[in-house]
């Protein structure tokens, strides 16, 4: 196939090396809590750190991070110690990363003292059904309570939603104080809570500028930025200042027509998981060989992002009153305020419009196709794909979908993806042909 | 051998088809408030699997998402359903829920309703639920143009706690060691219950039980428990009846799931009795996520008061939320010395390999 030639200016991220000293602070600072005296939750996800926050308490990632997922034939021995227990492939792919990391005694080890670190609590923000009955197998497993907040997706009434999730977050704070000992720092919980929405709404932004052609990033740098907040981390100063700084930069690269890819041609969204282990930039890189970058995702935008959607499908940042956290002031405004954040502006949360939104995203940050991956071990991300890939094709735009795991590096047929990749942007390079010729 | 359960079962779609003024709504899951739907005048029936090839679900579900839901949805493609007016899905697992869109958006004439059930479920679950039973019931009142007045709902509460009742006692009978009912006359009950008028299945039930209170003392088989899913099943339990094992007792969701609890203090507020009473059944996996765990003690209990020699833990293939579960469920039971197999179906059922590994087992049971 034909490959291109450089069309656009392009430059190094800055952004990168404040990221790399972020995330090692963050290590520092969970790995030396109980030194610190500090509460260690496990948790992280969609959402709602500033509860975290609210005890001073440093978070350990439920989800597998880098970190564990850097070795590719260790990322197997997890799976397959999971498996000897009996949880198989159905089991979701993360689970059974952790579960594997207990079983092999190196869930929380801080390899550099070689200290393992307990969490006391686990306290997660739901959105998919495999994370409930991961949390229950790790609260038996570690022998401690665990806390879930669900998100009420789909109910007829978005206020009966919404006071269902305030409740449930009340509740949280109640259980914390009794299994912490301590009590919840209201003050802490509304700072907490104003960064949490700032960083989504930086987010949003950021996410908006990638309708901007070229695109100034691609779904990688998405990603490792989604990164923080499965981390668990943004209730963080640091964190929020750190979406601030890459904020300026991505404007900064926009305004001097800086392109993260610089053959960008044609732009792609991929929905589903990502591979969590070194697989990930192959898989996003090999299309840009052919002028292919992959710039956002529904998922990635919705679950990080805060958007207001208007009836063209145009998706915009949430007002910007709420942007700034005003009249967050006591315990109930805060949980309101996230309420809001995770069940109105997250696109992710409509449930049964999910396959429409993907739809008006593509239209919206003009891609020529949509990659959807279906991850044998995540059903969280992986239902409603098809009926997307159908919505959106039936819209005119290109869609092709590919089997693979996110988590299982056995389950990636590499090769096929390159080949259904291959194919899938000659396709799109003929219809653009076409529609030029037609359009002389 | 009591046969009518399971000849119902098996035409329950002619059944269906002639129920007087062909109002049938179709149920996805055993959390459907089906006392509402049949106090709207409506003849509740669950959707159970077809045992067919799936692949006409091909575009819409992906095969790595579980067998059932991939086949409810062919047969609803297929047009095997036809005569449903309307169908319902409470809030399961997030599979079930993909084929209850794939069904909203490619299967015509059906009006569709959804009610969201937390997964967590302390108090706060009942409250919403409950205010989406309100919910539903204002649909049905408004698309259908019926009146659900205080005694309908009554009327109703009253034939399912009585259905209830009948059916507890007929699991009571196979208490008894040997047991006197073959496991397709057990299980094509409650499969029958689920796709038949109330009233007259209680009136089966009643017969039923008449009959076995008559009935001499069969051999004794392998005593054997289904755990899981059979996707509304009965080859699987007709294989082991024909091998020589006895299903005394289960805890799938066409089973006991289904029936065990009944609605209590009805008379105020029976909406209220009804979402009440869904929320706190006993769990499927999905709902049964908390610490600590109800499936897993229930199950042991189960097997101890049944005398269960043998566990079958049965689920579709692709099914995570039984997937997880399981590893618990087997060690407990095998820690009571009880023999467990784990099958993960697929549709249709490869009836061959499923009878060696079945018989296999029997066998060591039988010469032990
Ligand atoms: S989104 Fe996928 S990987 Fe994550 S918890 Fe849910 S099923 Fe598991
Ligand atoms: S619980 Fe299992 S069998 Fe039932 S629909 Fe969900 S995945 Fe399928």
């Amino acid at each position: 196939m034909q490959t291109v030639t450089d069309k656009y200016p392009t430059r190094p991220l800055e952004y990168f090396t404040k990221m790399k000293e972020l995330r090692r602070s963050i290590a520092r600072d969970t790995f030396s809590a109980k030194e610190r005296g500090k509460p260690v939750i496990m948790g992280g996800e969609g959402g709602v750190h500033a509860l975290y926050a609210a005890f001073d308490a440093e978070v350990i990632p439920a989800m597998p991070t880098g970190r564990d997922m850097r070795d590719i034939n260790w990322v197997i021995k997890l799976n397959q110690a999971a498996e000897d227990r009996g949880y198989g492939k159905d089991c979701c792919a993360t689970l059974r990363i952790a579960l594997g990391a207990h079983f092999l005694g190196t869930f929380g080890l801080d390899k550099t003292r070689g200290k393992h670190l307990s969490p006391d609590v686990i306290v997660n923000l739901i959105i998919c059904q495999g994370q409930i009955k991961s949390h229950q197998l790790h609260a038996e497993y570690l022998g401690i309570p665990n806390i879930n907040i669900e998100l009420p997706f789909f109910t007829h009434s978005p206020e009966l939603a919404k006071k269902n999730f305030i409740n449930q977050c009340h509740q949280a704070v109640e259980k914390l104080e009794r299994v912490l000992g301590r009590k919840c720092d209201d003050e802490k919980l509304v700072e907490g809570t104003k960064r949490e929405l700032r960083i989504r709404i930086s987010m949003a932004k950021i996410a908006l500028l990638q309708k901007t052609i070229p695109a100034p990033l691609k779904l990688r740098h998405m990603s490792s930025l989604m990164a923080f907040q499965l981390r668990g981390v943004t209730h963080r100063k640091d964190v929020a200042d750190f979406y601030d700084l890459v904020l300026e930069e991505v404007k900064q690269r926009v305004s001097d027509g800086i392109a993260a890819c610089e053959n960008e041609e044609f732009r792609l969204f991929h929905e589903g998981s990502l591979p969590w282990y070194t697989k990930l930039g192959d898989v996003l890189r090999y299309p840009e060989r052919y002028g292919a970058v992959y710039i956002g995702s529904l998922n990635n935008f919705g679950i990080g992002g805060c958007f207001i959607i208007d009836e063209q499908g145009c998706w915009d940042v949430a007002p910007a009153s709420w942007e700034m956290g005003q009249g967050i002031k006591s315990r109930e405004d805060a949980f309101e305020a996230l309420a809001e954040a995770c069940l109105n502006y997250s696109p992710f949360s409509r449930l049964f419009m999910r396959s429409e939104l993907r739809l008006s995203a593509a239209k919206d940050w003009k891609v020529d196709g949509v990659v959807l991956a279906l991850d044998r071990g995540c059903v969280g991300l992986t239902s409603g794909l098809y009926e997307s890939a159908l919505v959106i094709k039936e819209a005119g735009i290109r869609a092709t979908c590919y089997e693979t795991s996110s988590t299982y590096p056995p389950d990636f047929d590499e090769k096929g993806y390159q080949g259904l990749m291959d194919s899938f942007i000659e396709t799109l390079r003929t219809r653009k042909g076409a529609s030029n010729s037609h359009a002389r | 051998m009591y046969n009518k359960f399971s000849e119902i079962f098996q035409a329950r779609h002619e059944y269906a088809q002639s129920y007087p003024g062909g109002r049938v709504m179709g149920c996805m899951c055993t959390l459907a408030p089906e006392e509402l739907i049949y106090a709207a005048g409506f003849l509740p029936v669950r959707l159970m699997g077809g045992h067919q090839p799936q692949t006409i679900a091909d575009p819409y579900i992906p095969a790595i998402f579980c067998s059932y839901c991939r086949d409810l949805l062919a047969q609803g493609l297929q047009g095997r359903y036809h005569y449903l007016k309307g169908l319902v899905h409470t809030n399961s697992c997030e599979k079930l829920r993909s084929a209850f869109e794939s069904w909203q958006r490619h299967v015509a004439g059906v009006q569709t309703y959804f009610l969201w059930m937390p997964q967590v479920l302390d108090h706060g679950a009942t409250e919403i639920f409950l205010s989406e039973v309100r919910y539903f019931k204002e649909q049905l009142e408004r698309d259908w143009q019926v009146n659900i007045n205080t005694e309908d709902l009554m009327r109703a509460i009253e034939a399912y706690n009585e259905n209830r009742r009948l059916m507890k006692r007929v699991y009571e009978l196979a208490r008894e060691v040997p047991s006197r009912i073959s496991g397709e006359e057990l299980m094509s009950m409650v499969l029958a219950s689920q796709v038949m008028d109330k009233k007259e299945h209680n009136q089966l039930v009643r017969e039923f039980i008449k009959e076995l209170e008559g009935r001499e003392q069969g051999e004794q088989g392998v005593r054997v428990m289904i755990v899981g899913q059979t996707s509304g099943d009965l080859q699987l339990v007709q294989l082991l009846d024909s091998l020589g094992g006895n299903v005394v007792v289960d805890e799938t969701c066409f089973g006991i799931r289904y029936f065990f609890e009944e609605i209590d203090d009805y008379k105020e507020d029976p909406l209220e009795a009804i979402a009440n009473r869904y929320i706190k059944r006993l769990p499927c996996p999905i709902k049964d996520g908390d610490i600590p765990r109800k499936r897993v003690p229930f199950i042991l209990d189960l097997a101890r008061k049944y005398q269960v020699q043998f566990a079958l833990l049965v689920y579709p293939t692709f099914c995570d939320p039984h997937s997880y579960d399981n590893p618990a469920i087997r060690e407990a039971l095998l820690k009571e010395g009880i023999k467990v197999l784990e099958l993960a179906e697929d549709f249709p059922l490869p009836i061959g390999q499923l009878r060696t590994r079945i018989e296999a087992t029997l066998e060591s049971l039988e010469f032990a």
